[in-house]
């Protein structure tokens, strides 16, 4: 089964063999669960809606309609993602807890390079949009069409703005050296 | 000083420009075609984008003034080619006879490439790592550097082949009807193996086991086919020919 | 191009997305443009922080935990399965056939612990189907795929079954009639050898034979009509034989097999 791509594992799903779907589980929860820490930067939260990402793909397996599997299973994880991010605005009380979590969990991590740190607090301050688009291009190595299929836009569209965002993030990376 | 290597790179510039290649970006495109009657020869490069080299490719002085017109279809490259995105689809065809120049491409290592109809000429193919199908006529074929899959097949050329790693991504097949078919690959490559010659000789250095020969079974034909496991098994290799010998070297 | 152009296209320089002549006016800008190049330096320097950010692994848990969901799921399917075959009947009915079902699940538990190379053997079974239905719905979901190779590992799929039904063969007839490339016709055409026991598979052999032109895929229908011993399909091979385009590699062939059929 490991020779079978991504789509033709997704459409065996989506048939019902949901055993396929560890194989998928295999090649994409590391590359979620990754995009979700750098945009959430909370481990915790990020496994959980990874777990919850792959439980919609198999609730769902009938919406798959034959498409880039990797830009389906990234739409499912923004969706989820922004629903968590609309719940934590409204109990702004627990986005303290988050902000507090996060800061304490870098204090373990001692050894965490400087540099590295710059860069988070630089991708910290681009708002969540551009954020995004760099983690997903940059940190991912999506390419900018299937960004563009993920987020519903051109290719076009996507690559001007997420070069903005590049600039605006090396802007703000420099100012913080 | 500072202004002779100024002029040296203005230089430079102007000649690679004046060579006249055809570029054209392979943004979105996930597969190339190429149709040519003359031989073919295709290199992966760092760009994504595909690069035609001009050749020297040029109108006559008599032409001035004049639009070259071509049986297959209109020139929009300047070099004789005709080339259009559909797609995910990139169309390449050259549209000179079969006694022109050898096309020379080159292309982004990772997109596919269909081969159509190189007649007289060979085709040569270097540093891929996707998947290549091509089928010729009378030219022989030669992939060097690549992964696979390959799916191609001669009528009466040779096929050579030189894989630095199968990809065990989908199965290959290399067919050719009278002539050679020589493959190199490692030594520790997982594959199905399947040789396959009517009339030919399989010579190798990989260690088949032969399957116990069936005395009940009625010699029909002068098929002789080998099927083998080599590395406990892997991605399925086909190599079939008529009157060719198959060779199969390790790397 | 002037400095704001130039530094509009950096990134594509960077990532080698440029077509060569725009690369040749950039590279020849930076030369003698400080302020570019040191735009450019901090554009890498960035680039190489986001290069060397590692990858965190997740918790041994999220897998537990994805497993254990997925088997729910299964269970979940399996159940709606039962129960969708029953539809709109009464509902008492319904909660009577659970119940039973139930009952021979966990009689069927104490009979397997007893039992346990029968049970076994039955899972196996159980997989075997599985696997089967599986490799059919590849098979039909691949061979019209647009790669060539992919259409190859449909018809391999297709040739590892022990009886494939009308769809599958249909599906293999047409390949090894129409394919685009060859060699997925002459694997089509080798995986229905296997399968001539079926009168369609046999009479498509024949008909292959009449109206081929490529002398390989000649050469592969003659000997699988031999070895098949179908004799219906001796006109044909006789006809090659007269015919003088047929090459002689191809008369040979039909000479070496001709005598095993009539």
């Amino acid at each position: 089964m490991k020779n079978l791509t991504d789509e033709e594992l997704m459409i065996l799903v989506s048939n019902g063999n949901l055993d396929m779907m560890s194989v998928l589980f295999e090649r994409y929860h590391t590359r979620i669960f990754n995009f979700l820490l750098k945009m959430t930067r909370d481990r915790d939260v990020s496994q959980d809606i990874t777990q919850e990402v792959f439980y919609k793909a198999i609730k769902y397996r009938a919406s798959y309609k034959k498409g880039k599997f990797s830009s389906w299973i990234y739409t499912i994880a923004r969706n989820i993602f922004s629903d968590h991010y609309q719940k934590q605005k409204v109990a702004a009380q627990r986005l303290d807890d988050i902000e507090y979590k996060t800061e304490s969990e870098d204090t373990y991590t001692a050894e965490k390079s400087e540099i590295k740190e710059q860069l988070d607090r630089a991708l910290e301050q681009l708002n969540e949009s551009d954020r995004e688009l760099v983690i997903m291009n940059r940190y991912q190595k999506i390419k900018y069409q299937e960004i563009a299929e993920i987020t519903n836009s051109t290719a076009g569209a996507v690559k001007t703005k997420v070069h903005r965002a590049i600039h605006k993030l090396k802007d703000y990376y420099l100012q913080n050296t | 000083m500072k202004n002779i290597t100024l002029i040296l790179l203005i230089c430079i510039t102007s000649w690679s420009l004046n060579a006249q290649d055809y570029t054209q970006s392979l943004q979105g495109v996930k597969k190339v075609k190429i149709t040519s009657a003359s031989g073919v020869k295709i290199k992966a490069h760092d760009k994504n984008e595909l690069r035609i080299i001009s050749n020297g490719h040029k109108a006559p002085e008599k032409a001035r003034g004049l639009k070259a017109v071509y049986a297959g279809g209109s020139d929009n490259t300047g070099l004789g080619m005709y080339v259009k995105k559909e797609g995910e689809l990139l169309i390449l065809k050259n549209l000179k006879n079969m006694h022109s120049k050898v096309l020379e491409v080159f292309l982004p290592k990772n997109v596919n490439i269909k081969v159509e109809r190189s007649n007289l000429g060979d085709l040569v193919v270097t540093g891929f790592s996707s998947e290549i199908e091509a089928i010729t006529n009378v030219g022989d074929m030669t992939f060097r550097d690549v992964t696979g899959p390959i799916v191609a097949k001669t009528a009466t050329g040779e096929i050579n082949i030189v894989f630095n790693k199968v990809s065990q991504s989908s199965p290959i097949s290399l067919v050719s009807a009278t002539g050679a078919i020589d493959v190199s690959m490692p030594a520790g490559t997982p594959t199905n193996l399947e040789l396959k010659t009517t009339m030919g000789d399989i010579f190798t250095d990989f260690e088949i086991k032969f399957p116990i020969e069936d005395d009940n079974m009625k010699i029909v034909s002068g098929k002789r086919a080998i099927k083998t496991k080599l590395n406990n098994g892997g991605v399925e290799i086909s190599l079939r020919s008529s009157t060719g010998n198959i060779y199969l070297r390790k790397k | 191009m002037n400095c704001k152009q130039i530094e509009n296209q950096l990134i594509d320089y960077l990532d080698k997305n440029l077509d060569i002549s725009t690369y040749q006016k950039i590279d020849l800008h930076l030369k003698s443009c400080e302020n570019c190049t040191i735009a450019l330096q901090e554009l890498k320097s960035v680039f190489k922080a986001i290069n060397e950010t590692p990858e965190e692994i997740p918790d041994n848990s999220l897998k537990v935990n994805f497993e254990e969901m997925l088997q729910k799921e299964k269970v979940a399917l399996e159940s709606s399965k039962v129960v969708s075959l029953h539809g709109k009947k009464n509902i008492w009915k319904t909660a009577l056939q659970i119940a039973a079902t139930i009952t021979l699940i966990v009689s069927a538990y104490f009979y397997g612990k007893t039992q346990q190379d029968e049970s076994f053997s039955q899972e196996i079974a159980v997989l075997e189907k599985e696997k089967k239905e599986m490799k059919q719905t590849m098979t039909i979901s691949l061979i019209e795929n647009e790669s060539a190779s992919k259409r190859l590992q449909a018809v391999n799929y297709a040739e590892e079954f022990e009886q494939p039904g009308n769809e599958i063969l249909k599906a293999l007839i047409n390949k090894m009639h129409h394919d685009d490339h060859i060699n997925v016709r002459l694997a089509a055409a080798e995986a229905l050898a296997k399968f001539s026991n079926s009168e369609m598979v046999r009479n498509a052999l024949i008909n292959a034979l009449e109206r081929e032109q490529d002398p390989s895929m000649q050469i592969e229908l003659i000997q699988i009509l031999v070895s098949i011993e179908e004799k219906r399909a001796v006109p044909s091979m006789e006809k090659l034989l007269q015919n003088e385009e047929t090459p002689s590699y191809v008369r040979d062939q039909v000479k070496i097999g001709l005598p095993n059929l009539i």
